[in-house]
């Protein structure tokens, strides 16, 4: 029987079973108290003048805000809603992939446990792992969490109608911005991102379709260094596929490119990163396998989750084929000669 | 409506929304307590409870969290007390295996459960292939290590491959 049929046969198994509809007596017999709101305490020591000298202004503008809020169908309001939340959904991955980039702190890659003495193969290693966790991010994106408002409540980023906060495991950033919707599914967004205490602006385009997302956004890093990121999600049926350019600029000079492909079928996973800089191309894959593969003289530790079989192919190099076993706390990186061997 | 919307009303003891809430997040809470109760009447009452707990309890939600996984660690917990109040009462194995509910709608289902000895492997089972959760989500719940959640996982699945498959292919 293979993976899909016993997936398919075990997830069809529950069709017949209807669930009792309880929600009314559950209501009945539910029995809470709502908590009185208490005062919002206002940060900004300017705000209590400011406040004074606009009322006037704030209380024409609120009776003009109703009025169009007013006119506005329900219809309509419901579906904008969720535009802006499919834009927050989609700039979430691409902030949580910039954080990977910028962020000087990578809490949540594996650290070695273990190293040999081949600086070389470590230096290399070190790079196959920060990809590696880029590409299982993008593939447990499910578990990105973000908490999207349409009312930024922060003051100190006042010229922003929207703040979003994302967050993967301990990762966790903020940002704020505007969204000017051009065509209907056709959008451009500017703002700004707060990683490590440090503010990057950004701006970049974005479209949304039935099952298909796009969005590409320019974020810069100093005055003549930035980065583009793009992302494209396409979802079929059993089959999810996504797509995530990296492009480092300085000036208008492209230095650096990096796509990464996740494909996920069956809730198998296999990805490919491709990288260009000064002219040299290198591409990793990583496609689970079987152990079955590995020689069966190779003295590993028992316990480990999964086999991953990678592989690197640079310009002018031989290729570099390798396996990662998946432990709870570490990868252990197993090469040909058994001397590479690297734990980290 | 947004998960941290429906909880805003709830707050508020506003319930016009709340069958809309039920109907998206019952299927994970009753299979949640019958993938440990085995017994459709007692799942039923695990359900009730548990809802009755979320909104009694609202103010402690925190906005971000994933619902259904809060939900199902609610139902887990109360379907584990109740399991083990029965096992003090209930002495012989064979009448607790034998409430599993034996409709036809059923069936399949339980079978499926039956060739799993281990109860967390079917709780995992249920978690990930019934109810999608990620394996990390379902760590939290069983509170486990990843690690030793995904290697029970694989472990489950090669135990059904094997049992169903011999079913499957006749």
């Amino acid at each position: 029987m293979r993976d899909k049929e016993l997936f398919n046969y075990v997830k069809s198994s529950t069709d017949d079973i209807k669930i009792n509809d309880y929600s009314d007596s559950i209501i009945a017999n539910t029995h809470h108290e709502v908590k009185p709101k208490s005062l919002i305490k206002r940060k900004n020591k300017y705000f209590l003048p400011v406040s004074l000298a606009t009322l006037g202004v704030l209380g024409a503008a609120t009776a003009l805000v109703v009025f169009v809020a007013n006119s506005n169908s329900s219809g309509t309001k419901t579906k904008t809603r969720q535009f802006h939340d499919k834009v927050a959904l989609n700039a979430s991955y691409e902030m949580l992939a910039l954080n990977n980039v910028i962020s000087s702190t990578d809490s949540n890659v594996k650290s070695a446990k273990k190293t040999y003495t081949n600086d070389e193969l470590s230096g290399l290693i070190g790079d196959v792992n920060s990809y590696l966790y880029t590409c299982e991010q993008l593939k447990n994106s499910d578990q990105i969490i973000y908490k999207f408002d349409q009312e930024n409540t922060n003051s100190n980023y006042s010229d922003y109608k929207y703040m979003m906060s994302v967050s993967y495991l301990e990762d966790s950033l903020n940002c704020y911005y505007n969204v000017v919707t051009s065509k209907d599914d056709e959008y451009s967004i500017k703002g700004v991102v707060i990683i490590d205490e440090i503010d990057y602006t950004f701006f970049g385009e974005g479209e949304e379709e039935n099952d298909e997302s796009e969005i590409t956004l320019t974020v810069n890093l100093s005055e003549t260094l930035s980065i583009k990121v793009k992302n494209e999600v396409e979802i079929e049926k059993d089959e999810v596929e996504y797509e995530y350019s990296l492009e480092r600029y300085n000036g208008s000079n492209l230095v650096e490119s990096i796509k990464y492909e996740v494909d996920i079928e069956d809730d198998e996973a296999s990805y490919e990163v491709v990288i260009n800089s000064n002219n040299v191309e290198t591409k990793y894959e990583f496609e689970k396998s079987s152990d079955e593969e590995l020689d069966e003289n190779l003295k590993v530790e028992k316990g480990y989750l999964s086999c991953i079989e990678g592989k690197i192919e640079k310009t002018n190099c031989e290729n570099l084929e390798f396996f990662i076993l998946v432990y709870d706390n570490y990868y252990l990186y197993i090469f040909e000669q058994e001397e590479d061997n690297l734990f980290i | 409506m947004t998960f941290d919307e429906f909880v805003k009303e709830f707050k508020e003891n506003n319930y016009i929304h709340f069958k809309e809430f039920y109907d998206l997040t019952s299927k994970n809470v009753y299979f949640t307590a019958y993938g440990i109760l085995k017994d459709s009447d007692l799942a039923n009452d695990i359900l009730q409870e548990t809802y009755m707990t979320f909104l009694e309890k609202i103010d402690d939600y925190k906005n971000g969290k994933n619902v259904y996984a809060y939900l199902s660690m609610i139902a887990r917990n109360k379907s584990i007390n109740l399991y083990n109040r029965d096992k003090r009462i209930v002495s012989n194995e064979e009448i607790v295996i034998n409430k599993y509910d034996d409709s036809n709608d059923y069936k399949k289902f339980n079978e499926i459960l039956s060739y799993l000895d281990d109860e967390l492997d079917r709780e995992i089972i249920i978690y990930h292939i019934i109810l999608d959760y990620t394996f990390k989500k379902i760590a939290q719940i069983i509170d486990m290590p990843l690690g030793t959640t995904l290697w029970r996982y694989n472990k489950a699945l090669k135990t059904l491959k094997e049992r169903i498959g011999d079913n499957y292919e006749r």
